[in-house]
């Protein structure tokens, strides 16, 4: 969300009683003067912005129809004479979208219809200006030779996997041993728009884990962000890639635009801070980590994969970040030196990962799944549920309340 | 908010723009063109004044920009941090101990306490 952007939150409904529709033969029944003139109540006592809402059923984008059209915006002009100060408006629902329309408030400006996502499971991705280059899109696949076929033995990810995967916009953050893997993979995939982050160049002790970089990049001292977009170009060359060859703090415009977001961050108080900046504009956001932690006789590998959704348990909420770890990794800061890492762990956990991404947009497994919090032990390769995580499943998350979205709301002392 | 009303109030007597912003459940209070210590450039700066731990330290002061100045807190260890849609910097400065005591845990105390890093010491 940029400053400009409008961030409606709906957090209660009221229905229309039924004694408040009229018959009417052209559509069967509408709502009547009662209703609205009850609609124009609420929002003059509680000084609420309403949005009508009703549903075409179905699935995909719903539209209006014409009815919709002559009706509805009449509604949200009486509900704004009641309350200029806050957004009114009208949507169409359909079982798994949205079309809104909703008036900014203190503005004259007509009622507008905005893209949606819904943040959930499935996520729906926003309805955005590329999918007006589809066109030109599917021409330079098939030029290129790239056709359908391609995604025939991952059918199974559902009938409209195809098009929500290559109309996902992922952002990877840190292009090493574990965001090399994920951009990889999501490329493969199908997935056709991303934006990278990293501001390291690749060395010769990166060549142990990094996939796809090799003695050359080193000698050129390539950029990981550079390494991924050949990977990615190579399977699609007509993807979309912002290549940000610098810390993600400076790419925040073009994170906002994404439908999700997977950090593969070397510190505690990086994934805090990019997990809160993902809280803040509501988007998905899957972290992957790993160490390699001295025991007395040997060495154990352990790493995680989190799922963390807006309104849902954060990773202090399942324990992960807290105070403790925080402050220990700030105390041995700069005294670390290069973590241990190798390629089969990263590569475990960021197929994990880029598994729930998948889940996510697509809703293949239906398992519902909108937290996750996964363990990783290299000893035993196994990848367990964090044992926590059934305790705080159905909790909101206290840290970062939905209220808090968007810019942040600076309270006058 | 959590804070203090008599420590706000002490707080405002020198700045009267105060507000209070929350993030992943730490309370900051922002200070608005701040007049740091003679000699830093720029002279003023917002800052986000972290009361509670926060990386290790008992206490942060974030600074809208890295300001170039002769006072003792050289070691910037946050660069371009992202707190609240905005990008911060700060040093590495200790600027109470863990077991201090009132007064020096006031906000006001805290706040001068940390300003002290960019204070340049004559002899």
């Amino acid at each position: 969300m940029t400053k400009d952007t409008l961030l409606v939150l709906c957090v209660d409904y009221d229905s229309v009683s039924d004694h408040h529709y009229v018959r009417d033969d052209s559509v069967g029944v509408r709502i009547g003067s009662e209703a609205i003139t009850a609609a124009m109540s609420r929002s003059a006592s509680r000084g609420v912005g309403q949005v009508h809402v009703h549903s075409h059923g179905g699935r995909g984008l719903p539209h209006p129809s014409t009815d919709d059209y002559r009706e509805l915006p009449p509604l949200a002009y009486s509900l704004r004479n009641v309350d200029a100060k806050q957004a009114h408006g009208w949507a169409i629902l359909s079982n798994d979208s949205a079309a809104p329309f909703i008036n900014r408030p203190g503005s004259g400006d007509d009622v507008a219809r905005l893209p949606v996502s819904i943040v959930g499971y499935p996520t729906t991705i926003s309805q955005r200006a590329r999918h007006d280059r589809g066109v030109i899109r599917s021409f330079l696949q098939r030029a290129v030779g790239q056709h359908v076929d391609r995604y025939a033995r991952q059918s199974f990810l559902g009938p409209d996997s195809d098009r929500i995967l290559s109309h996902a916009e992922i952002g990877v953050v840190g292009l090493g041993g574990g965001g090399s893997h994920v951009t990889q993979q999501l490329a493969h995939l199908g997935v056709a728009t991303f934006v990278l982050c990293d501001q390291d160049r690749i060395t010769e002790t990166n060549l142990n884990r990094t996939v796809a970089a090799t003695g050359v990049d080193v000698l050129f001292s390539r950029y990981k962000t550079d390494i991924a977009k050949r990977v990615i170009r190579r399977l699609n060359p007509t993807a979309r890639i912002v290549n940000h060859r610098a810390r993600w703090e400076t790419a925040t415009e073009e994170l906002m635009r994404c439908d999700l977001i997977v950090g593969c961050l070397d510190t505690f108080a990086a994934r805090r801070d990019l997990e809160a900046f993902c809280r803040r504009q509501l988007i998905p956001y899957v972290d992957v980590g790993m160490d390699v932690q001295e025991t007395r006789d040997r060495y154990e590998i352990i790493g995680q994969v989190i799922l963390s959704m807006p309104g849902r348990p954060c990773m202090r909420c399942m324990g992960f970040l807290n105070d403790r770890v925080l402050a220990e990794e700030a105390r041995l800061y700069g005294t670390a030196g290069g973590r241990p890492q190798v390629v089969w762990s990263n590569g475990i956990l960021c197929s994990a990962a880029v598994g729930l991404v998948v889940d996510l947009l697509t809703g293949w497994s239906k398992s519902g799944r909108e937290c996750a919090y996964l363990n990783f032990r290299g000893s035993d390769l196994s990848l367990t549920e964090d044992p926590r995580l059934e305790y705080i499943l159905d909790n909101k998350c206290s840290h970062y309340p939905l209220i808090e979205a968007g810019d942040p709301m600076l309270i006058a002392l | 908010m959590a804070f203090p009303r008599n420590e706000i109030d002490e707080l405002k007597q020198s700045f009267k723009q105060l507000s209070a912003v929350t993030e992943g459940g730490t309370e900051f209070i922002l200070i608005p063109s701040l007049m740091l210590p003679e000699g830093c450039e720029p002279q003023q700066a917002d800052v986000l004044l972290c009361p509670t731990p926060r990386d290790g330290y008992v206490s942060r002061l974030f600074l809208s920009a890295k300001v170039v100045h002769k006072g003792p807190g050289q070691n910037w260890n946050a660069s371009g941090v992202r707190i609240c849609n905005r990008a911060w910097w700060a040093v590495s400065w200790n600027a109470i101990q863990p077991n201090a005591q009132p007064p020096a845990q006031r906000l006001a105390a805290i706040l001068a306490q940390h300003l002290e890093a960019f204070r340049c010491k004559r002899n």
